[in-house]
């Protein structure tokens, strides 16, 4: 009897962690819910309505309707109880990131839409926001005066600048899509450990909840945790993400186990929701990928690039783009690779005039002026409108 | 600090300094001479973008001209921190990646997006082969506003002058006396 | 640091305006009255941009969304009691529908006013252009005539104002700073006014007002601060 006692222990002491029950998280919002007017989240409702106005029209925004419907559509896959009250703004930005206001407001980033592989991916990102919406994660801050601060400082350092300069336009204060104040912007939307994990814990729930496949949820912060290694950072480089979500490892093995449990739990087939996915931002590829080269970060956007392709992503511009950065990055061997893109990109459908011109530029400071006008040439027949029309026959005449 | 949005005046730093006047006589900024046929406002520098020499007409979050010249082979367009990657300056650029330079300086210093770009050409500065370029673009205060830009390079050195304003009347205001300005442009041998 | 300090100095200079507790206002007029094209005189009345803050010890401002919305009320009330005064007709603006074929231009065009209060604020009244010294022709252009469609009205009368209130903490450091000789800003009411012609979209009237006195929060005080905000305001 003692040796099953002591083969039970044994087996209970060794017992993986993921065994643990999973109890569901349950919102703490109510639906249509209004602050008091006369408290701090209040006035903090009032600095977010400014700012949604400022958002709505933001040349910053991307405003497709199709893209809006779509991801709204998603949200109330996940919620249905609340989505009538989100309202959603794609912002152009490219870095990973999605917000959620307490007043409702929801920002998704283009960098996110970029990254995400699938509409699962992307649920778990949106799941996660607004489980920190349904427990009312940035309500609970309110009460810490470094949060506030930090808060107010950022969302209305235009009221101090006013009194000085008597700036006062409609977006007055320094706008919520300005994350050049880096740090004040991290502690805003850092969230403790705890309420981190509370809304991963609900983000995955939601998913699995909408019958989209769990597993993706920790994949994607694998895929992004290996981009930022891929950036070899000398020193901590700001990264909204990481700032704003610390120990990626711990959360990683969490959402795999939750996961595990989860799926445990289904009897149908979990959705990856591909397709749906690709097609809705398949429009946006260009000006995503141009983005990400303007930062100039090109260990990461090359890791990020060269995931794109192995995916089988949008393979003529994200050759193209290849070639972008390694032409602009002009290191040892950036040359050659460039040209290799560029010649890469031209086999599919989906490359875009502009290769011909880059290619062009580089084989003319090669001083190869033949192959240099060929390229220029195919340009300006592929692209008739193209603006830059004059200063390309100028080019045509190097080297004569 | 350069990250302040500039083009609109966040910075309260220049709240006690001065303008004056630039006559229609032949200025000097640097290497290059040119003479202006309107009468425009020197801006002090620390409102300046970049710290670069600057006029304007009706102030600067309405219009600005820059002069940005003798950048070496190396060089960023304004002065930036080591932690900022700025783009840096190749003297065998072609205007393409020229135009790309500006436009990506202006992305990372101010979060400026460009709206839609065109009219790359040719362009004589003095006896110098150079271009221009025409842009609309927003910063931080998500006004919409068009840039004009003529550059060359010299030597191995580059020298831009860089017009912007509201897209809405203020750009034709001054648009005009910009390409007079131009026109008479000389750099420095 | 170099920056802050610089920055505190100026905040003085400019306060140094209201230490003594008065208001005071600057105003340009190109106009002594209003000039109707029909019968009907109609303002377009902005969107009241009003803000109302508390300054905490820390300097930080935080903003209150219930004295806002108190101040709004109350600027509100103190327009109508003038319409009825001053025979003037003002029209409440209607921001337009995203799907509005005019409506980027609307919204470009209201953005431009603020880059254009802004320039007048700064430009005029603090670090002064010296060609504008005794010109003042500052406009959104002849595209302002897509306003005056939208809203039938000639004219459009913009008003902004941020108020902050001393917290108690506050007005104790002001009071121990006082007597050590050392100014700092304390609670402070800053706005400006200012009137388009939409027919060719000159800035045909501002008003700028800076004051360490005034509450917008109760109606009587707000009155004052709009009567001082729009006096002179042309008919």
């Amino acid at each position: 009897m003692s040796k099953l006692v002591l083969a039970y222990a044994l087996v209970m002491l060794i017992q993986p962690i993921n065994a643990e029950e999973f109890l569901r998280v349950m919102p703490e919002l109510t639906t249509n819910y209004q602050p008091d007017t006369s408290g701090t989240e209040g006035g903090i409702w009032l600095i977010m309505k400014d700012a949604e106005e400022a958002l709505k029209n933001s040349p910053s925004r991307i405003n497709d309707p199709e893209l809006d419907a779509y991801l709204h559509d998603l949200i109330c896959k996940l919620t249905p109880e609340y989505c009538p009250e989100i309202r959603i703004y794609v912002i152009r930005r490219p870095h990973f990131n999605a917000t959620m206001a307490p007043n409702g407001m929801m920002q998704i980033w283009t960098g996110l839409l970029l990254r995400a592989k699938n509409e699962a991916q992307l649920s778990a990102v949106l799941g996660h926001e607004i489980g920190h919406y349904l427990r009312r994660h940035s309500i609970k801050r309110f009460d810490d005066a470094k949060f506030k601060t930090s808060l107010f400082s950022f969302l209305t350092v235009g009221i101090a600048g006013a009194v000085a300069t008597g700036h006062m336009n409609l977006n007055a204060g320094r706008s919520v899509l300005d994350i050049s104040q880096f740090s004040m912007y991290a502690s805003i939307f850092a969230y403790g450990r705890a309420h981190e994990s509370e809304a991963d814990k609900y983000g995955i729930q939601l998913l699995a909840d909408a019958g989209m496949k769990t597993e993706e949820a920790a994949k994607l912060w694998e895929s992004l945790t290996a981009e930022f290694d891929a950036a070899n950072y000398k020193k901590p480089k700001p990264s909204l993400f990481f700032s704003t979500h610390p120990a990626p490892k711990d959360r990683i093995r969490k959402l795999n186990a939750y996961s595990r449990i989860l799926s445990s739990r289904l009897d149908k087939e979990e959705s990856l929701g591909l397709k749906a996915f690709q097609e809705r931002i398949s429009v946006h590829m260009k000006t995503m990928l141009s983005d990400e080269i303007n930062l100039r970060q090109f260990g990461q956007t090359q890791y990020l690039f060269q995931s794109l392709l192995a995916d089988g992503i949008s393979p003529g511009l994200v050759n193209y783009f290849l070639g972008e950065l390694h032409r602009i990055r002009k290191e040892e061997g950036d040359f050659a690779l460039a040209k290799q893109y560029y010649e890469e990109a031209k086999k599919y459908e989906d490359h875009d005039p502009e290769l011909y011109r880059s290619l062009g530029i580089m084989y003319l400071k090669e001083k190869n002026y033949t192959l240099a006008h060929a390229q220029f040439s195919d340009y300006l027949a592929q692209l008739p409108e193209a603006t830059d029309r004059e200063m390309i026959e100028y080019y045509m005449t190097m080297g004569r | 600090m350069k990250k302040i949005v500039l083009l609109i005046i966040v910075t309260i730093l220049g709240a006690c300094s001065t303008h004056s006047i630039v006559t229609d006589k032949p200025q000097t900024i640097k290497s290059i001479t040119v003479t202006p046929t309107l009468i425009w406002n020197k801006v002090p520098s620390n409102l300046s973008i970049g710290g670069v020499p600057t006029w304007t007409a009706d102030g600067i979050s309405l219009n600005s001209l820059s002069f940005f010249s003798d950048i070496k082979d190396g060089k960023t367009l304004i002065k930036a921190t080591k932690k900022e990657q700025f783009p840096i300056f190749k003297a065998d650029m072609l205007p393409t990646e020229l135009v790309e330079l500006i436009e990506s300086t202006l992305a990372k210093a101010y979060e400026a997006k460009v709206l839609s770009s065109g009219n790359l050409k040719p362009l004589k500065l003095g006896n110098d082969d150079g271009f221009e370029y025409t842009f609309d673009f927003v910063a931080g205060d998500e006004l919409p506003r068009r840039g004009y830009i003529a550059g060359a390079v010299k030597n191995e050195k580059l020298h831009i002058i860089f017009y912007q304003a509201a897209r809405l009347h203020y750009y034709d205001t001054r648009v005009g006396d910009v390409r007079d300005i131009i026109k008479t442009a000389a750099i420095k041998e | 640091m170099r920056t802050s300090n610089h920055k505190i100095a100026c905040l003085l200079i400019i306060s140094s305006v209201v230490i003594s507790g008065c208001a005071t206002t600057k105003q340009h007029s190109s106009i002594s009255e209003l000039q109707p094209t029909l019968s009907n005189l109609k303002i377009a009345l902005m969107p009241v941009d009003v803000r109302l803050s508390i300054l905490t010890a820390g300097g930080m401002h935080e903003p209150q969304a219930e004295w806002s919305q108190a101040a709004e009320k109350n600027i509100h009330a103190a327009i109508k009691k003038i319409e009825e005064t001053r025979e003037l007709e003002f029209v409440q603006y209607q921001r337009p529908d995203a799907a509005d074929k005019t409506a980027s231009t609307l919204i470009e065009l209201e953005r431009l006013h603020g880059a254009v209060g802004q320039a007048i604020l700064f430009n005029k009244y603090q670090v002064k252009l010296p060609t504008k010294k005794d010109v003042f022709d500052w406009t959104l252009g002849s595209t302002a005539i897509v306003m005056r469609d939208a809203t039938n009205a000639d004219y459009a009368l913009f008003i902004h104002l941020r108020d902050s209130y001393s917290s108690g903490g506050r007005i104790f450091m002001q009071f121990a700073a006082a007597l050590l000789g050392v100014g700092i800003a304390g609670g402070q009411q800053i706005g400006f006014a200012s009137l388009v012609d939409l027919r060719t979209g000159d800035v045909v009237w501002f008003n700028y007002l800076a004051s360490s006195a005034g509450d917008l929060r109760t109606y009587e005080k707000a009155k004052k601060t709009v009567d001082l905000l729009l006096k002179n305001l042309p008919t």
